[in-house]
């Protein structure tokens, strides 16, 4: 068991380990800006065989592309932004959208510090997976709890 | 640090080693997810059978205070990152600076939510014998059978099946106040055991989250990480991030759910 999951994880890193996109790219460039991550960064994106180099000249294992601060700060303000908004929704009354917004914008709040301060957005693809792992299951959860009850002439209050 | 001691004999190298730590975390995020998720489906489905309820009784919250702890957990997730971001970099002074702050925030957050707590108590709405919003209507409800899984009723229905309420001579304002008062007992009294449940579990988890914040200042003090080896900061991170993320949505469930009066 074991040996097929550190198989499937060596595939899944070896087939990635060139930049995979303009986002890792990106990423780059942006932690190119720190002194000491320059030369990882570099040595990273050069060739497929990275890994092997990095090991050898015992390199930090960073330089994979983590955001800098300053894109920490933008996604901060971004927050806060969605927080008041979603206040001030509430104090309005749309009665049937209320909770449709607020949800709304709790899920792009979870996205944003998901993606940029989990590193989501720049982890590889199994990573991908097993987040999504979760919520898929919540949702079947969810969906499965609720056309039970939905279906079954569930009104109590009413 | 000598490699021997940081990279573990099952791995081939540091980055290895990291990945694997970073899928295993996620894996516990998962199931952290579903955790909670039994008590967001408990919230779905009692608020969908109260919608009224839950709406009168997420007012009692204080929406200012609420507000507040959300902002200061999403500050305290910007500080982790920027915490991870110096221990990549392997700042040791800025790695220990951004814990403690992201470990203040923590508490802060939990005073906040003990505030609350004692307000909510003081009140009279911990769920239980002696909670308010029932003690005035118990009389009323104990002669009522608990509402079940029954045929759909209209509430025109439900009015003709109850004749001694409407048809006691009371005047009709009076028996409407009465039946959103029962409503209320039963949905508001929903509404806090969840709202209890759900922030104490949250709440708990942000105290496990400031215990692991404290090990990773001690360990970082010790000078244990380095742009190399960081991992446990990392996780830490994943793990506060979370949380965090959980009160974004028990936020809007507990403070925002319905046209608040301003």
């Amino acid at each position: 068991m074991k040996g097929v999951m550190d198989k499937a994880i060596r595939a899944m890193r070896f087939s990635q380990h060139e930049p995979r996109s303009s986002r890792r790219k990106e990423a780059h460039s942006v932690s190119a800006k720190e002194s000491q991550s320059l030369l990882t960064s570099a040595a990273t994106v050069q060739a497929g065989n990275a890994r092997s180099v990095a090991s050898a000249n015992s390199l930090p294992v960073e330089g994979r592309g983590k955001p800098a601060p300053k894109t920490y700060f933008k996604i901060w303000l971004a927050l806060l932004v969605l927080l008041v908004v979603t206040v001030g929704i509430a104090r309005l009354n749309l009665s049937p959208f209320n909770t449709a917004i607020a949800l709304l914008i709790a899920f792009a709040k979870m996205a944003l510090i998901l993606l940029f301060f989990m590193h989501v957005r720049y982890s590889r693809r199994v990573i991908w997976v097993f987040v999504a792992a979760g919520f898929i299951w919540l949702f079947i959860m969810i969906e499965l709890t609720m056309s039970d009850y939905l279906t079954r002439g569930f009104a109590w209050s009413q | 640090m000598a490699e021997a001691r940081i990279l573990a004999e099952q791995f081939d190298d540091l980055e290895q080693q990291e990945e694997t730590a970073t899928v295993g975390m996620w894996t516990f995020l998962a199931t952290e997810v579903l955790f909670f998720g039994g008590l967001f489906v408990a919230y779905i489905v009692y608020r969908t059978a109260y919608p009224e309820a839950f709406a009168e009784a997420s007012h009692h919250n204080n929406l200012l205070l609420g507000s507040i702890n959300t902002a200061v957990l999403l500050t305290s997730s910007l500080t982790m990152a920027l915490a991870v971001h110096a221990a990549q970099l392997g700042n040791r002074k800025r790695l220990l600076t951004f814990l403690f702050i992201t470990l203040l925030f923590g508490f802060a957050f939990l005073g906040v939510k003990a505030v609350e707590y004692s307000e909510h108590i003081a009140e009279g709405f911990f769920p239980g014998a002696r909670f308010k919003a029932r003690s005035s209507v118990m009389a009323d409800q104990r002669a009522e059978t608990p509402p079940g899984f029954g045929p759909r009723q209209s509430s025109a229905a439900l009015e003709w099946a109850r004749p001694s309420e409407s048809g006691r001579g009371l005047p009709q304002s009076k028996t409407l106040a009465r039946r959103a008062d029962r409503i209320s007992g039963f949905g508001s009294e929903l509404f806090f055991v969840l709202y209890f449940a759900m922030t104490g579990l949250h709440g708990l988890h942000v105290l496990v989250g400031c215990g692991v914040l404290g090990v990773m200042f001690w360990l970082a003090r010790k000078s244990r990480f380095s742009p190399r080896y960081h991992t446990p900061v990392e996780i830490t991170g994943l793990y506060w991030h979370f949380v965090d993320v959980v009160w974004v949505f028990l936020y809007p469930m507990f403070y925002l759910v319905a046209g608040r009066p301003a």
